[in-house]
């Protein structure tokens, strides 16, 4: 049994345009001392998820179905009592945005030393201070700078505080919404060294929500690919990046440039993240995908498990574990359309001085009407 | 066709009351300190750098949009620097820029075509219906067609993306023959990125502007760019052509950069030459060579003198003392682990004594003023 | 602006000022002007004839009433018109250009800002004589500071925008850019406080009346309170006379406030929070659940 074990989470909001299901049917481990990428791009629920795993979901959302086992209890059934315990000693959260979520008013270690008060009543102040001067060496900040206020440092020492804090109270999970959005790259650089030690040296799982690619690669071990509110594929980052099966996450993955391989523009990918007001009937990335059928455009795709611990939701994966070329495919025209644009799997390139004129804007092709924005 | 010789750009930050009461002068922030900078026609020439580098100030200080304190810019051999009203409304006309941040680019409350047209109306450039088959021209350039569906749009109908090919209408329907494109695709979604850089690829081919493409992004200079400049606190520290750059850097700081470059290849968690410590805050550079506090490589004569731009060859230059000799850089050396004492953290109730006077991890930045 | 009628206070401000807007305007047709003194028996009680009854003059105090409306609401109205643009004016070019002219606007907007309203609307109405453009201009004097400083805040905001760097980046001029940037970013602003400007106008007109420098050509309700209060209405009971009036400037000057109050509402959160959600089109709902600028 894993750490936690999240299972057909579906959590809806209230919007002024109507109900949404921001996440729909989301299932995924996480073991001990393991890092677990939940990646995906703007919209896709990723952030949604985290906070519903922590059940910090604002007034208008709620989890409508589904599981969130951890140490196997059920957080979405526990009492409100019992579930402020777990939270943060168990598990915490360090939020999208983080640097601008400290008081501005207060000296940031009183900040970093709340939850050790509010948590464990047995330990004074001065063994909560301490217990901060410990933290703040164990992310890599000076003890004496407990006493200083949140704009006295910058945006990644910020960054390390909001690490401190999450780890306060000895959590056995943490998850970190986009910790390094915004950072420079070298500060990037550091911060993630930070977390892989703490991973290492504490056996903190953790999950890590990013947008970002890369930043999965260098830390995770597994990773999570969402779109649309759903999971496209889970697997080790190794398989998704050699041997991805869903169209997305090769998709995802060409999107970044790569230093050290060839010089090429990356592919991108056409169209936009659907509404979820409206989503896309059967799989929500048919509109977007040159692997589309029609049975894609009907039914959503099961999920199907493939050795080693490789699950994708695919019509166009054949049960053998090989996603079929769209050429052995019987496609829908706009899985026709796109298949042309890009015949060798990527788009033409014009640092060769190579034809440009075939693509249209955002890759929006002319003759298909994209779902979603107008 | 522009040419930067020596261009400073320095503020005064205010003073703290502290700072006020004795007497100290107001700080200057040297956010750009003696940039010299060629870009040609139909060049792309990246502008790399962290933030508080620089590279976003010396981008506007070639657009007028930041004050020049020193050194001069020129184009076509002409002296920009400090020429106003019509002279400066002309220079406007050839020289243009797109911002970082779709969102707050565009003003929200005008459509596309409102916004499109502006530039041309405020340079007198054409009638009404030559306007207005510019602006669609400039539309479907950017790559929104069909331009029916987009003319009227306002910004919240738009995405991000759409929004940045707006901008760059805007920008383009002047015909300018430089393009400053600060951070453009940095706060777009990925798969969005490759749209709009192929846009101003483009543009390269068809237009023969040049582009001066800044951005944190080491790996999306390489992709695009001719040319790559790296800057740090305000001073370009390494220029090159691109290739030869990332193959071959000349300047412990481009080296460092490539070293801790994300990949999406999870084989090549390659040894990672992370920096200590942050950018030191532009009001405080560091004497004898800027980067010698964070510098792997370091020694006795850069804390003390200050290197100049050494001529590599080829269109390459370095700012190091160690590129003096021409020859490429010694590898950096091996790094010691870190976090001594965190074990001891999770396992005892209580720090002991020796655990908490253990090396502690990284070299504190300068406190923020 | 359709979603004025979804705030309850912005309804039913909507509907009061409807009501009197439709008095003010069609109201002296119905009642016809106002009689001349002596034109019916003076102090009578409400009847069947004159629903209010007479005042001292012999006047029937419906029409009087009526043709009130619409002489307050004129007075309220024009003068924060007058106030507005000066004060919007002053706010735009003093928060924009900053620097000296800054520095000389604002101080003269002080001087004004910190003179006593009322002992300045006194003085001016001594000096100019108590009719109704006098009033007027007295009343858009005194009110026009609070506007400049609220609108030149706004301003500062605006200006540091990114797109009024890109307007300068394609060669716009200063005014230019104030008329065509920065100006339709503050008008809702401007739009909300005109009518709390509106309101104040009003209030400060009937004050004026009561204390006999308001306008002496024509009746406001003001003018109605002040009469009845001399012939001591107050005390000789005679509610008919003064409670309209008074009853009719507190639920005006109600009126725009919940208005304002409502412009208030939909302008400011919204629009912040509209420009935080969106990601585009499709509702970004990491966005809208983190409430935090999301990426596109």
């Amino acid at each position: 049994m894993a750490l936690l074990e999240v299972r057909d989470l579906v959590v809806e909001f209230d919007l002024p345009g109507g109900r949404v299901r921001a996440v729909d049917g989301v299932t995924f481990d996480v073991g001990t001392a393991e890092a677990v990428g939940l990646v995906g791009e703007s919209g896709c629920g990723k952030t949604t998820t985290a906070l519903a795993i922590m059940r910090l979901l604002p007034e208008n959302g709620r989890i409508a179905a589904g599981s969130v086992l951890f140490d196997g209890e059920d957080l979405v059934a526990m009492k409100p009592g019992p579930l402020r315990r777990k939270r943060w000693s168990d598990l915490s959260i360090i939020f999208q945005g983080a640097m601008n979520a400290l008081n501005p008013v207060r000296r940031v270690g009183d900040q970093v030393a709340e939850p050790i008060l509010l948590h464990e009543p047995t330990v004074t102040r001065r063994g909560a201070w301490r217990r901060v001067g410990e933290l703040f060496e164990l992310v890599g900040i000076n003890r004496d700078r407990r006493r200083d206020y949140p704009h006295q440092f910058s945006g990644g020492m910020r960054q390390r505080v909001m690490i401190a804090m999450a780890l306060a109270n000895r959590p056995r999970l943490v998850i970190g919404d986009e910790p390094t959005t915004a950072l420079d790259v070298m500060v990037q650089a550091q911060i993630l060294e930070l977390l892989e030690l703490l991973r290492s040296e504490l056996g903190l799982a953790m999950i890590l929500i990013t947008h970002d690619l890369s930043v999965i690669s260098e830390t995770c071990d597994r990773a999570v690919v969402m779109y649309a509110g759903q999971v496209a594929e889970t697997g080790t980052v190794e398989e998704l990046y050699r041997r991805p099966l869903h169209p997305y996450t090769e998709r995802l993955m060409r999107s970044v440039p790569d230093i050290g391989n060839i010089r090429r523009l990356p592919a991108g990918i056409p169209g936009h993240p659907p509404s979820l007001v409206r989503p896309p009937s059967g799989c929500r990335f048919h509109p977007r995908c040159d692997h589309a059928m029609e049975t894609c455009r009907r039914t959503f795709p099961a999920e199907r498990s493939f050795e080693p611990g490789h699950r994708v939701a695919c019509h166009a994966v054949s049960d053998d574990g090989r996603r079929r070329a769209p050429s052995e495919l019987p496609l829908l025209p706009s899985a026709r359309a796109l298949a042309q644009l890009d015949p060798l799997g990527e788009m033409p390139t014009l640092l060769d001085g190579a034809a440009a004129g075939l693509v249209a804007a955002d890759g929006e092709i002319e003759g298909i009407s994209a779902e979603g924005p107008p | 066709m522009i040419e930067l010789r020596g261009v400073h750009v320095a503020f005064a930050r205010r003073r703290s009351f502290g700072e006020v009461l004795r007497g100290l002068p107001a700080p200057s922030v040297r956010a750009v300190d003696g940039v010299d900078l060629e870009l040609r026609r139909g060049e792309i020439v990246a502008l790399v750098g962290e933030s508080g580098s620089g590279k976003t100030t010396t981008g506007r200080a070639i657009v007028r949009l930041a004050p020049i304190s020193e050194g001069q810019v020129l184009m076509e051999g002409r002296d920009v620097t400090a020429i106003r009203g019509v002279d400066l409304r002309a220079y406007r006309r050839r020289v243009q820029i797109i911002f970082q941040d779709p969102y707050e680019s565009l003003d929200p409350r005008r459509s596309v075509t409102d916004q499109v047209t502006e530039p041309l109306i405020v340079q007198g450039i054409g009638t009404r219906p030559e306007r207005r088959e510019r602006v669609d021209r400039a539309l479907e350039e950017a790559g929104l067609r069909p331009v029916a569906l987009y003319r009227d749009r306002y910004p919240h109908e738009l995405s991000g993306g759409q929004r940045q090919r707006v901008a760059i209408a805007s920008a383009m329907v002047l015909e300018p023959d430089v393009l400053v494109a600060d951070e453009p695709v940095s706060m777009l979604d990925v798969s969005l990125r490759s749209g709009i850089l192929r846009v101003m690829l483009d543009l390269r081919e068809k237009r023969g502007i040049g582009i001066l493409f800044i951005t944190h992004d080491l790996s999306l200079a390489w992709l695009i760019a001719d040319r790559i400049a790296v800057m740090y606190l305000g001073r370009i520290v390494e220029v090159g052509p691109a290739e030869t750059l990332v193959r071959d850097p000349r300047h412990p700081y481009t080296k460092a950069l490539l070293s801790v470059m994300p990949s999406p290849d999870p084989a090549r968690r390659r040894k990672r030459a992370i920096l200590r410590g942050e950018t030191p805050d532009p009001s405080r550079i560091p004497a004898g060579c800027r980067f010698h506090t964070r510098c792997p490589l370091v020694f006795d004569r850069c804390r003390v003198e200050d290197p100049p731009d050494f001529d590599l060859g080829d269109g390459r230059r370095s700012t190091c003392w160690l590129a003096e000799g021409g020859e490429p850089l010694p590898d950096f050396p091996a790094e010691a682990p870190r976090l001594a004492s965190a074990s001891a953290h999770h396992a005892s109730a209580k720090m002991t004594a020796d655990a908490a006077s253990a090396e502690p991890s990284l070299v504190e930045p300068d406190r923020r003023p | 602006m359709r979603s004025l009628r979804a705030s309850r206070q912005g309804t039913i401000g909507l509907l009061i000022l409807g009501v009197f807007a439709l008095i003010a305007i069609l109201g002296p047709f119905v009642v016809g002007e106002i009689d001349r003194a002596g034109a019916f028996a003076s102090l009578q009680d409400p009847s069947a004839a004159h629903p209010l009854g007479t005042d001292r003059a012999g006047r029937d105090l419906v029409t009087l009433n009526v043709h009130g409306a619409r002489v307050s609401l004129i007075v309220g109205v024009v003068a924060s018109l007058l106030s507005m643009i000066i004060g919007s004016g002053v706010g735009i070019i003093a928060g924009y250009l900053g620097g000296r002219v800054d520095f000389a606007l604002m101080r003269i907007t002080d001087f004004f800002y910190v003179l006593p309203t009322l002992v300045l609307a006194l003085v001016l109405a001594a000096i100019l004589g108590p009719n109704l453009l006098n009033v007027i201009i007295v009343i858009g004097i005194a009110s026009w500071p609070g506007t400049a400083r609220v609108i030149r805040s706004q301003t500062l905001s605006v200006r540091e925008r990114m797109f009024v760097d890109r307007a300068r980046a394609f060669g716009s001029g200063n005014a230019r850019i104030m008329m065509r940037q920065v100006l339709p970013n503050v008008f809702g602003l401007v739009l909300a406080n005109t009518t709390l400007t509106i309101a104040g106008a009003i209030f400060l007109e009937t004050t004026l009346s009561f204390l006999g420098v308001g306008p002496r050509d024509t009746y406001s309700w003001g003018r109605i309170l002040e009469e009845s209060f001399g012939a001591g209405a107050l005390t000789l009971g005679r509610w008919a006379w003064f409670v309209p009036p008074g009853l009719a400037v507190v639920l005006v000057v109600l009126a725009f406030t919940m208005l304002g109050a409502a412009f208030d509402e939909i302008l400011d959160p919204r629009l912040r929070s509209r420009e935080a959600y969106s990601s585009g089109p499709d509702t970004g709902v990491d966005e809208a659940a983190t409430a935090l600028p999301g990426r596109a």
